[in-house]
């Protein structure tokens, strides 16, 4: 019976459910706002060569999702980089040094890429310098792209009014923003399916946009807000059930892991928002069954 | 000439008594009537339900032993016995659990192959064999295989498996559920493939449900406290749709909103899980005096995957 009831049962935090997989979802990491740091420690393992290289980009980075058979792509603006810059012996090893070759991106700007790495691994391997940005990834195809999808770098920050209203907007140390045209969230919610027991979106579809701000503290506490605006009226109640469901879901792990927990759900004229605080966000990690 | 047809007569003859022989079934054992004695969960599972549509569907998505379930070969399938009971209970600090599956046309071809499904079990891993019955597991768990007449049982716990191999007349001292007319009854309805009963006077359940919930770190059912019995039937309607009827007695009246509220996300998170597999979970809960009753539709959604 116990291993029936386990079969139904599947947790995961709302925070690692969105850093999981994807297409075009950013996430701007701010590493001065408390308990950033240890935020990436945990969840975020870019390396090269074993070093991790998020200690080495500025402040303010991005992580893109684009491809769902792909990993995230780092995004920061760095300026020119010089021979001495701390990210260029790391640029070189993943590129593979004097091995490396190089294609040509959307804006002219050169991809290099490492034709030996091991084709098995989902490694750095990738990276374009635009316009005083950089882009590591893994696959030059994905970089290339996500590059296609900027006309300039401005757009790589470019934010719907509908999140910058979001409580905590400024503050907050994690920020998220993505939005559903040319299925772009469709795709990650549903490369999600695969690996997940239990879908947490119902219909991808209805999302038209997404958009989150999460404030850290160093002793674990999270403060979120995720804003979800559907495609049309009829689609705003499949998606008050869904956050309602995930918000259900926090709730249940939380108060079975005696963390302080607060959560609310509300709509407005063209939005679905729901707030949460959470007394350590550590302990709704996880999943409780995992997916083969 | 005339003597090799009365020879092939005789042979025939011969063969049609060992076969009829071999294949008469024995009847059902009698000592199952020994193990409702404490138990707090009893069911009978058709076992022919599992491997049709949509059932077959949704244990396939389960990635875990029960995907092999469907895939058996169709010529084991008729190895298979048609029904299997379980009965769940407590004695002690542990759980126990036993399963009786009445053989039928089986019931001497499981008994010339009982000793090598344990030798196989044994050559497996799962265990090392200790005296004739039972397998002793690496965790220490001692789990029976013994047949006695038309019946095979597989049990795990001590009290349980003593009850089978050393049955003692308790007349007049038993509680706990009897499966034995009415789930039978049950499964006589084709459409049937499963009805559990569970009583929750011993707060058996509940401490069953607390104890999941601390390994998962998860509440499931917060409200299992006000909860005092209750029955699941499983049955197909249509070519491809299931239906589950839960009822569910509570002991506080003020507690049925939480338990609605425990089905409810219940129900949702089955929905979820079914949906990758273009099934849809449909659920109406009604509520009589302290019985809540909760009819779940399981259907396909009509898309393609």
């Amino acid at each position: 019976m116990r291993r029936l009831l386990v079969l139904l049962f599947i947790v995961a935090l709302f925070v690692i459910i969105t850093v999981s997989d994807g297409s075009a979802l950013t996430f701007e990491l701010n590493k001065d706002k408390p308990g950033v740091q240890a935020f990436i420690q945990k969840n975020l393992r870019f390396t090269v060569g074993g070093a991790p290289i998020i200690q080495k980009l500025p402040a303010n980075f991005y992580v893109i999702y684009y491809s769902p058979d792909d990993i995230p792509v780092l995004a920061a603006k760095v300026g020119k980089i010089e021979k001495t810059s701390p990210l260029s012996p790391y640029l070189e090893k993943l590129s593979g040094g004097n091995n490396s070759k190089s294609i040509t991106g959307p804006h002219k700007e050169k991809i290099v890429y490492n034709p030996n790495s091991p084709t098995d691994k989902k490694i750095l391997e990738s990276y374009a310098l635009w316009d005083g940005w950089i882009f590591i990834g893994h696959k030059k195809e994905t970089i290339n792209n996500l590059l296609k999808l900027y006309k300039t770098t401005s757009d790589i920050v470019k934010i719907d009014k509908a999140a910058t209203s979001i409580k905590g907007w400024k503050e907050a140390g994690i920020k998220i923003w993505g939005d559903n045209s040319n299925n772009h969230l469709y795709n990650i919610f549903e490369a999600q399916k695969e690996r997940l027991l239990i879908p947490l979106v119902k219909d991808p579809k209805k999302i038209q946009y997404l958009a989150g701000a999460f404030t850290l503290t160093v002793s674990n506490e999270m403060n979120g807000t995720l804003l979800v605006k559907p495609v049309n009226p009829q689609a705003k109640k499949d998606i008050e059930g869904d956050l309602r469901f995930i918000g259900e879901t926090v709730r249940r792990r939380l108060v079975a892991v005696k963390t302080p927990y607060k959560g609310k759900l509300y709509s407005t004229d063209n939005a679905v928002i729901y707030e949460a605080y959470m007394g350590n966000y550590l302990t709704a990690q996880g999943e409780i069954i995992k997916s083969e | 000439m005339r003597r090799l047809k009365y020879g092939l007569i005789i042979l025939v003859v011969l063969v049609i008594v060992i076969l009829v022989w071999f294949f008469r079934p024995f009847p059902p054992s009698g000592l199952k009537g020994n193990l409702y004695k404490d138990t707090y969960l009893a069911g009978i599972i058709k076992t022919r339900g599992i491997w049709n549509k949509p059932l077959s569907s949704i244990i396939a998505s389960v990635p875990l032993e029960g995907r092999t379930l469907p895939n058996i070969p169709f010529y084991l399938k008729p190895f298979i016995p048609p029904t299997i009971e379980l009965y769940v209970a407590k004695t002690g600090e542990e759980g126990e659990m036993a399963v009786a599956v009445d053989l039928g046309w089986r019931s001497r071809l499981f008994r010339i192959i009982r000793g090598t499904l344990m030798e196989q079990i044994q050559y497996r891993g799962v265990g090392v064999i200790e005296g004739e019955y039972t397998i002793r597991t690496p965790e220490g768990k001692r789990i029976l295989i013994y047949q006695d007449e038309g019946t095979l049982f597989l049990a795990e716990g001590d009290n349980i498996i003593n009850r089978i191999i050393r049955p003692v007349s308790d007349k007049g001292k038993v509680s706990g559920i009897k499966p034995g007319e009415e789930l039978t009854q049950q499964v006589y309805d084709k459409k049937d493939i499963a009805y559990i009963s569970f009583s929750n006077d011993n707060k058996e359940i509940t401490r069953s449900i607390e104890d999941l919930e601390k390994k998962l770190g998860f509440l499931i059912l917060s409200s299992s406290g006000s909860i005092k019995g209750g029955t699941i039937k499983l049955r197909k309607t249509g070519s491809n749709t299931l239906v589950i009827e839960l009822v569910i007695g509570v002991t506080d009246i003020s507690e049925i909103e939480a338990i609605e509220g425990d089905i409810t996300y219940i129900i949702e998170l089955l929905d979820r899980f079914l949906s990758n597999s273009n099934l849809k979970a449909e659920m109406t809960i009604n509520t009589e005096n302290d019985n809540i009753m909760t009819h779940v539709m399981i259907h396909p959604t009509g898309k393609s995957k």
